[in-house]
């Protein structure tokens, strides 16, 4: 039997036999126990069909395809921008990742330069013993 | 017979009785009535209630600060970090269900740790950012602005994860960590949102890649997906059973604006948790590194309160509880709740019975305001 139909013929098989395993007093009360015997039923066989290989294989497949899909329509929308005067997403990103590395040097000297600050300082003697520079804080964009 | 009275078992028990016809049909009358009432309570929903400044912004970042009614009695503060897949307000949802509003009551220095929404342009903020960065900035200027060396930390979730990163990088500045269903452990596969992370299935580097960011559509619908028939079609049963009732449409509709208000998450962030965390398992196992900086969990020594949730579907007890075994402390303890994930910040019965004692714990480590 393959894999769907088993979920079927299992959740069918849970449900009728969480309807003829209710009791109550009222046919409210029965209808309510059957709902919920319905919904735990079906709840089940959802999860196990979700852990399922034909389900993780769907699933695997078909975030590739809507990957590639957009993919796709991204490459147009890029090469339509590119021949337009217009500044496009990848050039904005570009000025981003500039900034960032910009960022990045800047942060770096900056600490190289406090450390040397801080080695003439012990060395003149101008700081205090024990007392020690507050360390910067790493920062976004490192 | 009344048709307001129950109606007996007729020879089938599924079979319609003209009693039970006419009692439903009364039933959905009187429910179409209430409609407007209905409209006007979702109209109406307020989240976020404890009254707020933001004291402090970065980029995207919001540092809210609540307002104390009456003295400060603690002296270390205590700031809440949110995961970064919704918004923060579930802390603070309603007055009587406020996790935020506890400790506040409570005389502790409250603030929360708004990340904001991240734009395209932030794809490229990583865990290093967020951690050495926003977290870092964000505890550095706490410290400052109340003149302590130390602060508490309470993470939910992600931002549970992300909290016993940043006090293994920075243990000399947390004085207690609170962690809230916050994953650790991803060795057990057997979770669903584990399975459907796994490498095999799931390319988040050419998810990433394509979309920038992790777009908040995919989260939502993943997180809907994990439990379709609870979260599509029971919870519209229940609706309609108590739709007339006001305290339960007022949470409701708080629910629901909150679980609807989903936030993409920043690219590299998305790419790394996901790929060193929950596919490379690499926290627990002492392998991840954070700006060439190894995140050794043995360096937190600071008192430890774990918080898991018996019926977490999203972060089950496995992946949470390991941490009390990985860290340095001598003083951590677990609270093993009867909840699910949610239900441990904003259900009735956390309110009552897990918060006051978490109040207490942290209370007694820290140290009172003379």
């Amino acid at each position: 039997m393959d894999p769907f139909t088993q979920l079927w013929t299992e959740m069918l098989g849970r449900m009728s036999q969480a309807g003829m395993q209710a009791q109550a007093a009222t046919q409210e009360e029965m209808g309510k126990h059957v709902r919920q015997a319905f919904f735990d039923a079906w709840a089940k066989s959802c999860e196990d069909f979700m852990r399922s290989d034909v389900f993780l294989e769907g699933m695997r497949k078909s975030m590739e395809g809507a990957l590639a899909f957009k993919q796709q329509m991204d490459e147009m929308v890029r090469k339509a921008m590119g021949e337009s005067p217009l500044p496009s997403r990848d050039d904005t990103e570009s000025i981003i990742m500039a900034v960032r590395r910009l960022e990045e040097r800047v942060l770096d000297r900056l600490e190289e330069l406090s450390e040397r600050v801080e080695a003439l300082e012990d060395h003149v003697g101008a700081r205090p013993a024990g007392q020690k520079a507050k360390p910067r804080s790493k920062g976004v964009g490192r | 017979m009344s048709a307001t009275q129950a109606s007996p078992m007729p020879f089938l028990p599924w079979m319609m009785t003209p009693a039970l016809m006419q009692k439903q049909w009364e039933e959905v009358s009187r429910k179409l009535a209430h409609l407007p009432k209905v409209a006007e309570t979702a109209r109406k929903v307020r989240v976020g209630v404890t009254p707020a400044d933001v004291i402090f912004r970065k980029e995207k970042l919001n540092l809210l600060h609540y307002t104390i009614n009456g003295e400060v009695k603690f002296d270390t503060p205590l700031i809440f970090v949110f995961a970064l897949v919704n918004r923060p307000y579930i802390l603070d949802l309603k007055p009587d269900k406020s996790v935020v509003g506890h400790f506040v009551h409570g005389g502790f220095d409250t603030y929360k740790l708004d990340w904001g929404v991240p734009s395209r342009t932030d794809r490229f903020l990583g865990m290093n950012d967020y951690i050495n960065g926003y977290m870092d900035e964000v505890v550095d200027f706490v410290r400052e602005r109340t003149g302590r060396d130390k602060v508490s930390i309470l993470g939910y979730c992600m931002g549970g994860s992300m909290s016993a990163m940043y006090t293994a990088l920075h243990p000399e500045k947390v004085k207690n960590l609170i962690l809230l269903a916050a994953p650790v452990d991803w060795s057990d596969r057997n979770n669903l949102l584990a399975r459907w992370c796994d490498s095999s299935v799931f390319d988040v580097d050419a998810l990433i890649d394509a979309y920038g960011n992790a777009p908040a559509h995919l989260l939502q619908g993943s997180f809907l997906l994990l439990r379709p028939v609870a979260n599509l079609v029971e919870k519209y049963f229940m609706f309609y059973e108590n739709m007339e009732n006001e305290k339960f449409l007022e949470d409701f509709f708080a629910m629901e604006t909150w679980l609807n208000d989903n936030i993409p998450v920043a690219g590299e962030m998305f790419r790394e948790f996901v790929k060193y965390c929950m596919q490379e398992n690499r926290l627990i196992e002492g392998r991840l590194r954070i700006d060439g900086e190894l995140v050794d969990l043995k360096n937190i020594t600071c008192p430890i309160l774990n918080l898991v949730a018996d019926h977490d579907h999203l972060v089950p007890c496995g992946q949470s509880l390991p941490f009390n075994d990985a860290v340095g402390s001598t003083d951590r303890k677990s609270i093993n709740f009867k909840a699910g994930h949610i239900g441990l910040a904003v259900g009735s019965r956390a309110q009552r019975e897990l918060w006051p004692v978490v109040c207490e714990w942290l209370a007694e480590r820290s140290k009172a305001t003379d």
